[in-house]
């Protein structure tokens, strides 16, 4: 009987080992695959918002398909690609944004670095204007522009009051066309020069400090201790730090649409201002669709090339 | 015979029971559909916190029927409607639309349903409704804008384009209130008054000057000058703001802006031109007319008491005022179309639009216009808004049914002409721009039915009218 029990026979005759064999199955099965378990909601949750609008957005890219006459919606192929490639606006809109985020970022990020630097110094009342300083990345985006709206309007703003007082004449902020964009980075940079400085001083404060005591050793100048020193060592930071400001960059649209809506006659119409126009305002969902794949293509090859750049090997 | 006097007594009771009985079966039944709920889309504004939210409970205490309301700015609005709609989402009854904006697409596609057979129904609609006969000609001519289509929509908004003038200014220069263009470029460039440095103290006009906005105010002009948006040849509908009538008013209304008018007038909103106005900067504001309210709210005004409204002066083709109606309408997906008209009826019954009128918006009623109670907020801005509203037509936005770029391409030429102003390059950005729109139509018009509103063909108000509102401000002219 105590072999018996042993090898797991119940009083009632059936063996135990035979009940409990499918449940202990499944717990190994389980066990086995436990990595894709888990992962299971999170992919079904990716599948339903991601994949499955992602594969819609493409399927519509290659329709001609009007908001209005949504039962008239008819396959394409790849005419909504071929028209984009031959809408002059949209090639413009192409320029703009490189020049939109390419100003932002480049003068984010000099600005950015500069201030970093000053920050990772010791001085007296460091953190409290450090956090004086990050205070603008925290308001909303559209009430930002909205204050800068004021600031720029061009016949009772104070910047044009402050030009004319010093005998300059005013200036049509966002009324000109060839002021309009540089008036919309100015505000860019204002908002988001403290996240990049946020990144960089994150980047400076990793750093160890042998580099720079043999640097200083040698005799190297702060200068020199800078350009040979400090940014190879910060080029992975720093190509952090200029991926995600570009990628976010390159998809702004609250301010351009709060400010200026891609005017005036069209001199800041961005990518996504100009898919948003031909989604909202035309109603052509097809070609904003098509505009859509390649705005994403866009933003991978600049995500790319700059990714490149960061594994490229470098010597110094 | 002698009858008991109880008897003669219950006879009577039953009698007057059995009329008041038999009254209340006549009666219209508003309870009919107690307990459904109803979802609404509306532009956020003077339209929902003036006139429709206060009303809102008196008809659920009415009904019995819920209202429910989403709110929106007016582009976000128009998105998710579109969305809405498009995607035949039955969860929102009813909404509103500006027939001469988005109602072409809509009706094309089928979106809004027909309201012919709920107006018919005494069943549904009271008997002293009276649609068409209360309501103005100028309003109803904007409800239609696809031919042979059913109506399909409630005009209520009487709003129009005006003339807001500083009565104080013209009166303190000496300034002659206008009757024509001429005169309005005449008072425009007196009232540009400066100070001892000789900067701008108050500019003489203002009007829309930012993208395709514009063409809301500049509307009138361009009929006033003789110019239209199309024309029709031999059945093909055609750009016309290329001809030289709409390049005159093109010409005009650029000059307006560029040297009597703040630079800010190129990037600004309507509601930014009003607030120059209000805060006492500009002498003439051309924009629609409920933004009298403002002016004359010493707490959003400096000017309060000092506003005053007269139509847009004549040119040299007459004098067309532009009134861009706004209506309801209900959705062909709803699901509570019945309970929808019920509240429709109602809120544009002759009660509903008397509060409305009295509380800022301008309305289609005839009736609220004459009803003894109501009291204009100036005797001149109630006769040119009463003018506008008979003699009206909706010429604020090009008849397209892609009607945002067609405005874009309009707003084009109106940046030329306030930016550069010489003739020979606004007819160059017209013609480019009318190529542009004349191959957009053939696109997206072919086969289609729409009309867009009722634009030409109407008489011009009469030189009599155009002088009335002037005479009631009493300015020795």
């Amino acid at each position: 009987m105590v072999d018996q029990a042993y090898h797991g026979t119940s009083v009632r005759g059936f063996p135990r080992a035979e009940r409990a064999r499918p449940a202990r199955a499944a717990l190994e099965w389980v066990d086995r695959n436990l990595a894709v378990i888990f992962n299971i909601p999170t992919v079904a949750v990716l599948i339903a918002l991601v994949a499955i609008p992602a594969v819609m957005v493409v399927y519509s890219s290659l329709t001609d398909w009007h908001l209005y006459l949504a039962d008239q919606r008819q396959f394409v192929g790849l005419d909504n690609y071929v028209s984009a490639f031959r809408d002059e606006r949209w090639i413009t809109a192409i320029f703009q944004t490189i020049y939109f985020a390419g100003g932002s970022v480049i003068l984010q990020f000099v600005i950015g670095f500069a201030i970093a630097l000053l920050f990772n110094q010791k001085f007296k009342g460091n953190r409290f204007y450090r956090g004086i300083f990050m205070l603008p990345m925290l308001a909303m985006s559209t009430a930002i522009s909205l204050v800068w709206l004021i600031l720029y309007n061009s016949s009772f703003g104070p910047l044009n009051y402050w030009l004319v007082s010093l005998g300059l004449s005013s200036v049509e902020w966002l009324g000109d066309p060839r002021w309009a964009m540089p008036s919309l980075i100015v505000v860019q940079v204002w908002q988001w020069t403290p996240f990049m400085t946020l990144l960089l001083l994150a980047g400076l404060q990793s750093l160890p400090d042998e580099p720079f005591e043999a640097a200083k050793l040698d005799g190297a100048s702060a200068f020199q201790s800078f350009i040979h020193v400090t940014l190879p060592l910060m080029r992975g930071h720093i190509v952090v730090a200029l991926v995600l400001r570009s990628i976010i960059e390159i998809k702004e649209f609250d301010s351009i649409m709060t400010m200026t809506e891609g005017g005036p006659n069209g001199a800041t119409e961005t990518m996504n201002m100009n898919i948003y126009l031909n989604a909202f305002s035309y109603s052509q969902l097809g070609m904003a669709a098509a505009k859509g794949v390649i705005f994403f293509a866009f933003i991978l090859l600049i995500q790319a090339l700059l990714l490149k750049i960061r594994a490229r090997r470098w010597s110094y | 015979m002698h009858f008991p006097s109880r008897l003669i007594a219950g006879a009577a009771v039953s009698l007057v029971l059995g009329s008041a009985a038999s009254t209340a079966a006549q009666e219209f039944n508003w309870r009919q559909f107690e307990g459904q709920t109803i979802n609404g889309i509306l532009n956020e504004g003077p339209l929902v916190s003036a006139y429709i939210e206060p009303q809102l409970r008196e008809f659920e205490d009415l009904t019995g029927i819920t209202v429910r309301l989403e709110k929106l700015a007016d582009s976000q609005a128009r998105q998710k409607l579109d969305i809405v709609l498009s995607g035949k989402d039955p969860s929102v009854d009813f909404f509103n639309v500006q027939m001469d904006e988005r109602g072409g697409a809509y009706t094309v596609a089928g979106y809004l349903e027909n309201l012919e057979g709920y107006l018919a129904n005494p069943a549904l609609t009271p008997a002293d409704y009276n649609y068409p006969g209360d309501w103005a000609k100028g309003c109803l001519a904007t409800t239609k804008v696809v031919k042979d289509a059913p109506l399909n929509n409630l005009v209520f908004s009487a709003q129009a384009q005006l003339l807001h003038i500083r009565e104080d200014l013209f009166r303190q220069h000496g300034v002659k209130i206008p009757e024509t263009l001429d005169e309005l470029e005449e008072a425009a460039k007196k009232l540009t008054i400066r100070d001892a440095n000789g900067n701008i103290e108050t500019y003489g006009f203002i009007s829309r000057g930012a993208g395709l906005q514009a063409t809301a105010s500049f509307g009138t002009y361009l009929r006033n000058f003789g110019g239209s948006w199309f024309r029709e040849e031999n059945g093909v509908k055609t750009a016309n703001f290329a001809s030289k009538e709409s390049i005159d008013a093109f010409e005009y209304y650029g000059r307006l802006i560029r040297e009597y008018a703040p630079p800010a007038a190129l990037t600004n909103q309507h509601a930014a031109n009003a607030n120059l106005f209000a805060s006492g900067k500009v002498a003439i504001l051309s924009e629609l007319n409920f933004y009298i309210y403002n002016f004359n709210d010493p707490a959003r005004s400096r000017i309060a008491g000092n506003a005053t409204t007269i139509l847009v002066p004549r040119g040299p083709a007459g004098s067309y005022p532009n009134i861009p109606t706004t209506s309801f309408a209900i959705s062909s997906f709803s699901q509570k179309k019945d309970a929808s008209w019920l509240f429709l009826a109602w809120i544009t019954g002759k009660e509903q639009l008397l509060y409305a009128q009295k509380n800022g918006t301008p309305v289609c009623r005839e009736s609220a216009w004459v009803d003894p109670s109501y009291q204009a907020p100036s005797p001149a801005w109630g006769e040119a808004s009463r003018l506008a509203v008979q003699y009206g037509r909706a010429l604020a936005k090009p008849p397209a049914i892609a009607i945002n770029e067609v405005r874009e391409a309009v707003g084009k030429v109106i940046d030329v002409a306030i930016r550069d102003g010489s003739r020979a390059a606004i007819e160059a950005e017209a013609s480019k721009q009318a190529a542009i729109v004349d191959e957009l139509i053939a696109r997206t018009e072919k086969d289609s039915l729409f009309t867009g509103p009722e634009q030409t063909g109407q008489p011009s108000a009469p030189i009599e009218a155009q002088r009335r509102p002037i005479e009631l401000i009493g300015l020795a002219n």
